[in-house]
């Protein structure tokens, strides 16, 4: 039976489990065993003495192995403690309790979901096994993976493989400041940081408008009134725009997770594809909600391939905790969407649809979304692709995947879903700038605080 | 592990793993090959004693290391039992070739294997070894007939007694196993 516990702490993590190990005979100990009797017997039958001490030393051997073969009920256990340091990188310390007599273990272990590797370390002496793995990616993630089994002297007892120790740990992307927040065409509620077309409290000077009722003696605007007021009655005040919130609805595609490694698409070792597109949208949509959040904003989210992974918009600190935790558990599901019908969007809502835009699935709803008249933008979160270690035919096929992806966006763009590239290349502008464009009015429709 | 490029594992340096699993099938092959040599000298025989050691190291789990061990000890009854240079290396050898085929037995040979581990079963060997080669070099001067079929020390019944309680021990050995007898 085993048992597995583990407590977290801010920095460090730890991960354990024991049990007590199934011993059997090894092979080799019969087979010695045999061979002793064999020879002695012969020595015996043939009257050889020379035979007779060929095989002493084995019975000798065998005698001393097996007086300290490991006790059966005592139990191994090993632990793991993990520590996040500053420096993108995860320790961790191995170390394994192995009951008396146990001379060898035999350790498979693998590294971020990596190809296994086995180590014989000697049993008695294998104190803290430590080491380093880099942080290359965000999200859950398998950590370090154990699994070992136990040797005594000579292998004269050995036990079973241990149940595998998993030590897993979800790392938090790194948001980026956003400074200009693109906005949704029409600004909803009554309060927020934004400015809306209405007239109102709180935003700057809007225009100047004859007294209606409602307005308030206080806004009237005598030098104006004294200017244009044709007669006793005319009054005009000044008036100022209302403030308003957004609301924002991020739409993370979480169906595929491909590396910047073009060869590793197939393959898709964490430890060997690169930066991966679910990394950059997790750094994307944890961007995009701290910033709108702290704007002052709702903002709701929704993965596509998680009923439950579904937060309806909201605003406060709270909140962006919540969206924040939502985010970071994010990790492919290489299940299809299987919604009947899209994700409902809140009226007026700003929908950032956060996709690889690899299939057709996410641009379908973005076009519905689109068609709904709601703002929507296309965040690629594709990264520049590497293509080291790729064969030509991985290189055709790439490019083969880019051109029905480039006819996606061209027919995103063609319906007026705007599209923001949120990987850093060198060959466009700066990804804040990309935004900030994105943040200005347009000549079709301005934004909500924009002229009209 | 890769291999090609013998890439000591990187993420666990403080295990100080440095010699890769399949050296010990290597030196299996090795200390077959050479006590092939000793026992049989260069004839056929050697070419078969070659071939077992290899299927040895190929595959540990056919058990083809105490084959070996079995194919020497045969080798022996081509020599007359007397005190000689080849027989104490072969007494040091069958005993090594269990060793080594033990281990071949239970290291993955994709492994790397901490110098550590070797330290424990070479210090038995050693401890085994010393007292028995003094044991058989003076059961060898003492017991073992000459050429001319003279012993300098006859005890028929020495000999049965010996080999019966050798053959006792081994069956000892395999009679219970660790989980019945505990």
């Amino acid at each position: 039976m085993s048992e597995a516990a583990l407590q977290s702490e801010p920095e460090a993590a730890q991960f354990s489990a024991s049990a007590v190990p199934s011993w059997t005979r090894s092979d080799g100990l019969i087979a010695g065993g045999v061979i002793a009797v064999l020879m002695s017997a012969a020595a015996l039958l043939l009257a050889r003495i020379d035979l007779a001490l060929l095989a002493l030393p084995l019975v000798v051997a065998l005698v001393a192995s097996w007086e300290r073969r490991p006790s059966r009920n005592e139990a191994a256990g090993a632990a793991i403690v993990l520590r996040q340091s500053e420096t993108r990188e995860i320790g961790f310390n191995l170390t394994f309790a192995a009951p008396a007599g146990v001379e060898t273990i035999v350790l498979r272990y693998s590294v971020l979901g990596g190809e296994a590797q086995e180590l014989v370390v000697a049993g008695p002496l294998a104190g803290d096994l430590s080491g380093h793995v880099p942080l290359l990616h965000s999200g859950p993630q398998e950590v370090l993976r154990v699994e070992y089994r136990l040797l005594g002297p000579d292998g004269v007892a050995r036990s079973l493989p241990q149940e595998p120790l998993v030590a897993s740990l979800v790392i938090a992307p790194r948001p980026a400041t956003i400074r200009s927040l693109p906005l949704p065409h029409r600004l909803q509620g009554l309060t927020g940081s934004h400015e809306s077309v209405r007239a109102g409290d709180g935003g700057d000077f809007r225009d100047i408008h004859l007294f209606t009722a409602g307005d308030r003696l206080r806004r009237i605007d005598w030098k104006t009134t004294a200017r244009r007021g044709q007669n006793a009655a005319d009054l005009y005040v000044r008036r100022t725009a209302a403030l308003a919130d957004a609301t924002v609805l991020i739409v993370l595609d979480s169906r595929d997770d491909v590396g910047e490694q073009v060869a590793q698409w197939s393959r898709n070792e964490a430890a060997n594809k690169g930066l991966s597109s679910l990394d950059v949208a997790r750094e994307a949509a944890s961007s995009i909600a701290s910033g709108y959040i702290q704007a002052g904003d709702r903002v709701g989210f929704q993965d596509l391939s998680s009923r439950s992974r579904m937060i309806a918009h909201a605003g406060g600190n709270r909140h962006l905790w919540r969206l924040l935790k939502a985010i970071e558990i994010t990790e492919p599901s290489t299940v299809p969407f299987l919604h009947q019908r899209p994700p409902i969007v809140p009226p007026g809502a700003l929908v950032y649809l956060l996709s690889s835009l690899l299939d057709d699935q996410a641009v379908r709803l973005a076009l519905r979304w689109r068609g709904s008249g709601h703002r929507v933008i296309a965040v690629d979160v594709l990264p520049p692709a590497l293509f080291a270690r790729s064969t030509r035919y991985e290189r055709a096929a790439h490019r083969v995947v880019m051109m029905e992806r480039d006819d996606r966006i061209r027919l995103l763009q063609a319906r007026g879903v705007e599209l923001l590239r949120w990987s850093e290349d060198g060959a466009s502008l700066p990804r804040e700038a990309r935004i900030q464009l994105l943040s200005r009015p347009t000549r079709d429709h301005g934004w909500a605080g924009g002229p009209r | 592990m890769n291999l090609p490029r013998l890439a000591i594992p990187a993420e666990l340096p403080s295990a100080n793993a440095r010699i890769p699993g399949f050296a010990v099938r290597l030196a299996l092959v090795i200390t077959g090959v050479l006590l092939s040599l000793v026992d049989y000298g260069f004839n056929g025989w050697l070419t078969l004693g070659v071939l077992i050691a290899g299927a040895a190291a190929f595959r540990p789990d056919y058990m083809f290391g105490w084959v070996l061990i079995v194919f020497l000890a045969v080798g022996q009854l081509h020599h007359h039992p007397d005190l000689s240079w080849q027989f104490l290396v072969l007494l040091a050898g069958l005993h090594l070739l269990h060793v080594i085929s033990t281990l071949a037995l239970e290291l993955p040979w994709r492994s790397w294997v901490e110098s550590v581990v070797f330290a424990a079963p070479l210090r038995r060997f050693l401890a085994i070894q010393v007292p028995t080669q003094l044991l058989a070099v003076v059961a060898l001067l003492l017991l073992a007939p000459s050429h001319s079929g003279h012993r300098p020390l006859t005890i028929a019944e020495f000999s049965v007694i010996g080999a019966v309680a050798l053959a006792g021990l081994a069956l000892l050995l395999l009679g219970p196993s660790p989980d019945d007898s505990r």
